[in-house]
């Protein structure tokens, strides 16, 4: 017998958060029953795997938040970046006029847009 | 309904059908069919000693993992972290299996696409960052940090072409906006229904190709097969964010990567092909139909994995912007202008 429950999307988020938790509490359940470890005190485990090096080398043990954020910075907005600053920087001044009075200009017609379209609709 | 009956309902779903123990058969099944159709792409066996054609393969091998093998601590790791992440991941799949037809129980709301990201987007992605955290190692850190520059092309690629089916069935005054089961049970109308013209149902069907190409793109990208897989490049990175996993912490790790395949494939069948429709689920040509869908969404999966070669990171980057970010973004703008 299948039926369906409508909810409200608040409610549903709880719930399903509910159910999340429960499967994560059966999956550290089951880890817990049957999981062994290799070696047993702090002295017997293993050093970290760097390709045969050892871990001297590491400047780092722990990951750094910088590392994830610059990752993300360096790779996707690297060429957002690069473009601006190559539409900007060209050595002629007037092209950055240009840009910056173009950047203006799209805020004001923004602006006048967004006041027109409230006088019209009302608030 | 009674409420006792209802909870009853609701764990037989998570945990019995389809959840956690339905589901995880299923994922190991479509691990075992991306491997033998890929190696028989590439000229080689594939998995063949246990089972019948190997098709038990992935079972041995996950408990054998979590029940022979021993995990390896290490001096910096907490396996415990490493387990709570990669069980958020696969809570929160399974939970999101709960807002589609297929289940017994089904949890639905006006616009609850937004507890389907949630589960299906956010917290598998949450995980995958508490999962590097625990076990910090070189190859681990550059693998996450690769594989959150690919996520956050893909993740809005990913909503944007499942967003298009439910934007252009508001048409359709008597259907719930923006949920997954209505969107799920009457989506096979806008594959057929020529009745608001021609054109516009070319338009239509335009739009849901566009996105159903769109979110195969993403799915391979998010689940890391081959043309995207630089996040876990074995030549270079050992395994990127699994490097330090052994024993039961790389079976769950395993496993979790194989619902994402699973679910991802089994929410764009129903989401953009309609499950079982035109039939009914419980008949037999609904189950076939269900089966060939998604098999053959599977297929090309493989397919892709078996033909590409991998892009560098700023390639996998630039080739999704490209041929999907943009495509499905300007798709939806159209569904919504429509």
């Amino acid at each position: 017998m299948a039926s369906t429950i409508i909810l409200n999307p608040i409610d549903l988020m709880l719930i399903s958060s509910l159910l999340t938790a429960i499967l994560l509490v059966l999956v550290i359940a089951i880890f817990r029953a049957l999981a062994k470890k290799e070696g047993s005190s702090v002295e017997d485990s293993s050093a970290m795997y760097i390709g045969g090096e050892h871990e001297n080398i590491l400047t780092l043990k722990y990951p750094s938040t910088d590392a994830l954020y610059w990752a993300v910075l360096k790779r996707v907005f690297r060429n957002v970046y690069n473009y601006l600053v190559n539409s900007l920087h060209t050595g002629n001044v007037l092209d950055w006029l240009k840009y910056m009075s173009m950047w203006y200009g799209f805020l004001m017609i923004l602006a006048i847009l967004i006041v027109m379209i409230y006088m019209v609709m009302g608030w | 309904m009674d409420i006792a009956l209802a909870i009853g309902y609701t764990l037989f779903s998570l945990l019995i059908f389809p959840g956690f123990i339905t589901i995880s058969a299923i994922s190991l099944l479509v691990e075992w069919f991306v491997r033998k159709t890929v190696a028989r792409m590439q000229n080689r066996m594939g998995p063949a000693y246990v089972g019948p054609i190997g098709i038990l393969q992935p079972f041995a091998d996950f408990f054998k993992l979590l029940l022979v093998k021993r995990y390896i601590d290490q001096r910096y790791s907490n396996p415990l972290l490493a387990v709570v992440g990669v069980g958020v991941g696969i809570g929160a799949l399974t939970a999101g299996l709960l807002l589609f037809p297929l289940s017994p129980i089904r949890f639905s709301s006006p616009y609850d696409v937004i507890v389907f990201i949630y589960l299906m987007i956010l917290w598998p992605f949450i995980s995958l960052i508490i999962i590097s955290l625990a076990w910090p190692n070189p190859f681990v850190v550059a693998g996450v940090s690769r594989a959150i520059a690919l996520a956050i092309v893909t993740e809005p690629t990913l909503v944007a072409s499942i967003l298009i089916p439910m934007t252009i069935i508001r048409r359709y005054p008597d259907i719930t906006p923006y949920s997954v089961y209505y969107t799920s049970t009457n989506v096979w109308r806008l594959w057929i229904d020529t009745g608001f013209g021609i054109p516009q149902y070319i338009a239509t069907l335009i739009l849901l190709i566009v996105s159903l190409i769109t979110s195969i793109i993403a799915i391979q990208s998010k689940i890391l097969l081959k043309p995207f897989d630089i996040p876990e490049a074995e030549q270079e990175l050992i395994a990127g964010y699994a490097t330090e996993f052994s024993g039961p912490i790389y079976a769950f790790y395993r496993l979790f990567h194989d619902m994402k395949i699973a679910i991802l494939i089994l929410a764009i069948t129903y989401i953009l092909l309609g499950g079982p429709a035109p039939f009914k689920h419980l008949s037999i040509e609904g189950f076939l139909t269900l089966l060939a869908k998604y098999i053959t969404l599977a297929f090309v999966v493989s397919l892709v994995r078996g033909a590409f070669g991998r892009f560098r990171i700023d390639q996998a980057i630039t080739k999704i912007i490209k041929y999907a970010l943009t495509p499905s973004i300007i798709a939806l703008i159209i569904s919504f202008v429509m």
